[in-house]
């Protein structure tokens, strides 16, 4: 039994417009969010499901659009808690670089119902999509971005399985050591004396 | 024992192949016409001994004076086997700011669709040993960001702090403009002049960061470990279990070559010597310009041309093929098209369109007009010419009539333990034919045939092992 997925239903978001040099280009960020924690293990972080949709690279996306991709790195505490930890998702942030404005459609969900966790394990994180200053483009529609503008992307991550309190302490140890989970939710959510 | 012989113009060269359990050997001595092969066990704490002394064997075997020997081609499965096993260096590995995770956010795939509990391979560096920097080009090589010398530092000292026994250096985008990584290559060689120290440009100028920082955090992990651990390898094994596996495969025929156990070495002296040169170079074919790329590739052939001259090839012969990797703007993938040779005229960029639109259509059975097309990645593949090596192992045969060797008891998982006769392969004569079960012993392995099979050696004498048709499964 697997708890939600963060890239179930995928997040999307297409970016169109004229580059630098003038020509037009239409490109679709892939990315994913974390697998839900299963009876056996943790779920992997920004992982396709159940779909298996792979990622271009952020050099291929930079080649051929005007955009330029500032982060693109694991979410800490955006797994699900539980004895089985829920995936990591992942935070992007894109730059428009081009001088004239990039459009923006979005194809979004979990904003208010993120991944459930199952038999006692936590929710994975909401999908969180904002602009520099902080205002919220419509989640599934089209929106401009002007040169210079800043989008922030959270990809959720995946519900917990089973009950945080059972979770192995070594394995919270490992967390807390590599960054997965904080200081202060391996206090707050697994009761971690470290 | 064969009389000693004195080189003469034909060439007489040692393959060696080092692999964790043991370290191959083929001489073939083209004065005479002969192949003699070789095994000695790996000596993993140190795996020049064990090419010395089969070197020695070998040679000695084939009554040849080692400066008889014109050349040992010399090759391993032990890095490869380093990171299977994940037996490897304790890698750090730093990255541009913001990049902290390429190497285990990976291309976000599941190797099986239907696998809810697969499991994928750990990164080579885990993500406390991954660190970032401050510095940033874009995709056209241009600096963003300076790079922050002084969190460099401070970045490679934690990692020594960490008790690393090497590091890796992959910032996006270095692959247009190497700049950054080549600085950073400067200063931590100042830093810590004794660390195995990898930059992605030095060992993969290609587009990409994932597939980059991979192959630069591969190079740092296997780097300064050749020499320390102790691995497996199932080369000679082959023959032994090939029977039982052709079973459960529902294979019936199994060829096992002469020196099978040997192949990779073998396969060193038969191999035409080959290098290969890549430039990332992201244009529309429009504006490709035939000077710049005359210049990188003159860069490429030139550079390749001293590594095969510097292994021992002849400048003269060697020949140089070039590809390009293209696709429609606006695509994730590409495809290979070949380059014309010689030096490139002004019409590069339409020759290299029609080849492109030639060779989609041949792919995908489209021809798409209308739609730009962009070149990536130019690649060269310079080689020398293939040796020309006449397989006869004559010279480690025996008399014809000594082949069987004994009988012995044998277990069999399905008819349990059967009496079978024991022969020297090289006894065994081009016509031969064997009925199972029977066991073949040659230098480098033994072969085990069923109680369900027909053996037969061919003109070549390859040993064929033939399954019967109503066999138990």
């Amino acid at each position: 039994m697997v708890a939600e997925s963060g890239s179930t239903p995928s997040l999307r978001s297409v970016y169109g417009g004229v580059d630098r040099q003038g020509n037009r280009f239409n490109q679709a960020l892939f990315a994913c969010g974390g697998l839900g924690a299963s009876h056996r293990m943790d779920g992997y972080a920004c992982t396709a499901f159940p779909s298996n949709t792979g990622v271009g690279s952020v050099e291929a996306l930079e080649s051929v659009s005007p955009l330029l991709v500032r982060r693109k790195e694991l979410a800490p505490d955006s797994g699900g808690a539980g004895k089985f930890r829920g995936g990591l998702g992942q935070d992007v942030e894109i730059e428009v670089r081009s001088d004239q404005p990039v459009r923006l459609s979005l194809m979004s969900d979990r904003h208010k119902y993120p991944p459930r966790g199952i038999l006692g394990g936590g929710d994975g994180s909401h999908t969180r999509i904002e602009f520099r200053d902080g205002t919220r483009p419509h989640q599934k529609g089209r929106t401009v971005m002007q040169p210079g503008e800043l989008l922030r992307l959270h990809f959720p991550g995946g519900g917990g399985y089973g009950d945080p309190a059972e979770r192995d302490p070594a394995a919270i140890e490992d967390d807390i050591a590599k960054g997965y989970v904080s200081v202060e939710a391996a206090r707050s959510v697994y009761g971690h004396k470290g | 024992m064969p009389t000693a012989v004195t080189a003469s113009r034909a060439r007489c060269r040692i393959g060696v192949d080092v692999g964790g359990t043991f370290t191959d050997f083929v001489l073939v001595d083209e004065s005479r016409d002969l192949v003699f092969t070789g095994k000695q066990l790996t000596t993993s704490s140190d795996p020049g001994i064990a090419i010395c002394e089969g070197v020695e064997r070998i040679a000695r075997e084939a009554g040849l004076e080692l400066a008889a020997i014109d050349g040992v081609v010399h090759g391993t499965t032990l890095v490869a086997n380093t990171i299977i096993e994940r037996t490897g260096a304790r890698v750090g590995l730093i990255t541009t700011r913001g990049f902290r995770d390429v190497l285990e956010v990976g291309t976000e795939m599941r190797y099986d669709l239907y696998d809810l509990f697969l499991e994928k391979a750990e990164p080579l560096v885990p993500r406390d040993r991954r660190l970032t920097v401050d510095e940033r080009i874009d995709s056209v090589g241009d600096v963003l960001q300076p790079m922050d010398e002084a969190e460099l530092r401070k970045a490679a000292q934690a990692l020594v702090g960490m008790d690393v026994e090497a590091i890796a250096v992959c910032f996006v985008n270095s692959y247009v403009n190497p700049v950054h990584e080549r600085g950073a290559h400067e200063i931590l060689t100042e830093l810590f002049p004794a660390l195995p120290l990898t930059v992605s440009t030095m060992v993969a100028p290609e587009i990409r960061e994932y597939e980059r920082a991979c192959t630069a955090a591969a190079n740092a992990y296997v780097m300064p470990l050749m020499r320390r651990y102790a691995l497996v390898a199932t080369g000679g094994a082959g023959p032994v279990h090939a029977w039982g596996l052709a079973r459960l495969l529902g294979i019936r025929r199994i060829v096992c070559p002469l020196a099978a156990g040997v192949t990779s070495s073998l396969g060193f002296l038969i191999a035409a010597p080959a290098t290969d040169r890549a430039h990332s170079h992201v244009s529309r074919v429009e504006s490709v310009s035939a000077d710049t790329v005359n210049a990188f590739y003159d860069a490429m052939a030139a550079d390749a041309t001293r590594a095969l001259v510097e292994a021992g090839g002849d400048a003269a012969t060697i020949a140089v093929e070039r590809r390009v990797e293209m696709r429609y703007v606006g695509q994730g993938f590409e495809i290979e098209v070949a380059v014309p040779g010689g030096v490139l005229g002004p019409d590069l960029g339409v020759v290299l369109h029609e080849r492109f639109l030639d060779r989609y259509d041949e792919l995908f059975g489209r021809r798409i007009r209308g739609v730009a097309v962009e070149t990536v990645t130019w690649r060269l593949t310079a080689s020398g010419p293939t040796p020309n090596v006449n397989l006869n192992f004559r010279g480690q045969r025996i008399e014809a009539g000594t082949a069987q060797k004994g009988e012995r008891q044998v277990h069999f998982p399905d008819t349990g333990f059967a009496s079978c006769k024991v022969y020297n392969r090289y006894g065994l004569a081009a016509g031969t034919k064997l009925r199972g079960p029977v066991v073949v012993e040659e230098r480098e392995s033994t072969v085990v045939a069923g109680p369900d099979t027909t053996v037969s050696i061919d003109r070549y004498l390859n040993l064929i092992i033939d399954i019967d048709e109503s066999r138990p499964t």
